[in-house]
């Protein structure tokens, strides 16, 4: 049973590590070109509440993949009342949403 | 001083997205693909702060930091990459890395960390080590 798991979480970070490194380089893309236009688009601009949203929803994403890249443990949540199962990334990952935030912003370092 | 940078990035458009962040906030920045490409620019132009995607095809950017402060030990890189394990991390301490970002990073953040990096490069220009500075590289620009 353990050797099932240890092979199940194996699984889980080879996936975690490929999706983390394809989504991350074009995330990086779009967050950059976001974040430099929300610094320059007028804060009247009707179009800067739309592109703080998407800045916002991307924050999220990247957010999301710095907790997948540090899932630790194999650990699954029911989805649609039982009918399918799947990974639950908030107790598998080792890294909380505030240390997420943090990293993300650079307040704290990514790993050391 | 010219605050000049060297990216070296695999993709396109984050060497696009990286070349007009750090033109915007002042920097004069180049941008390469490869570390081969790199090593090349390094051989004409000076450079003492360089930002270094990890994973890029042919040498890795573990390497190409090692070589590049193996030649000047003052030269400060940093890491961005899209994936990190912790033994890639004790790597790039090994290799002399400054500091390690995991993307998707904020431009601010990378801006910050080059504005550091360039405030303690003049710290280091003192008397002591000017003569190193001016000695080395003496052929670049």
């Amino acid at each position: 049973m353990a050797a099932v798991a240890a092979q199940k979480l194996q699984g889980v970070l080879e996936m975690a590590g490929a999706v983390c490194h394809e989504l991350n380089q074009p995330l990086h893309v779009v967050s950059g070109y976001s974040e430099m236009l929300l610094d320059e688009i007028d804060a009247g601009n009707p179009l800067a509440d739309t592109l703080r949203i998407i800045k916002t929803e991307i924050d999220r994403i990247g957010i999301l993949t710095h907790r997948i890249m540090h899932i630790t443990a194999y650990k699954t949540k029911s989805y649609l009342g039982g009918r399918n199962t799947i990974v639950d990334i908030e107790q598998s990952s080792a890294h909380d949403l505030k240390r997420c935030r943090n990293v993300l912003k650079g307040k704290e370092s990514g790993r050391w | 001083m010219v605050k000049r940078i060297l990216v070296v990035e695999d993709e396109t458009h984050i060497r696009k997205m990286m070349e007009a962040a750090f033109s915007r906030s002042g920097f004069e920045v180049h941008c390469v693909g490869s570390a081969e490409d790199a090593l090349e620019f390094v051989e004409t132009r000076r450079y003492m702060i360089f930002f270094l995607d990890l994973n890029l095809p042919g040498m890795n950017g573990i390497d190409l930091c090692r070589l590049i402060r193996k030649d000047n030990p003052f030269t400060i890189c940093f890491a961005v990459t899209g994936f990190s394990t912790t033994f890639e991390v004790f790597d790039c301490r090994d290799a002399g890395f400054e500091d390690y970002f995991t993307k998707p990073v904020e431009i601010k953040v990378l801006i910050g960390a080059a504005e550091r990096a360039f405030e303690k490069l003049a710290r280091w220009r003192r008397d002591d080590t000017k003569w190193w500075l001016n000695s080395h590289n003496s052929q670049v620009v």
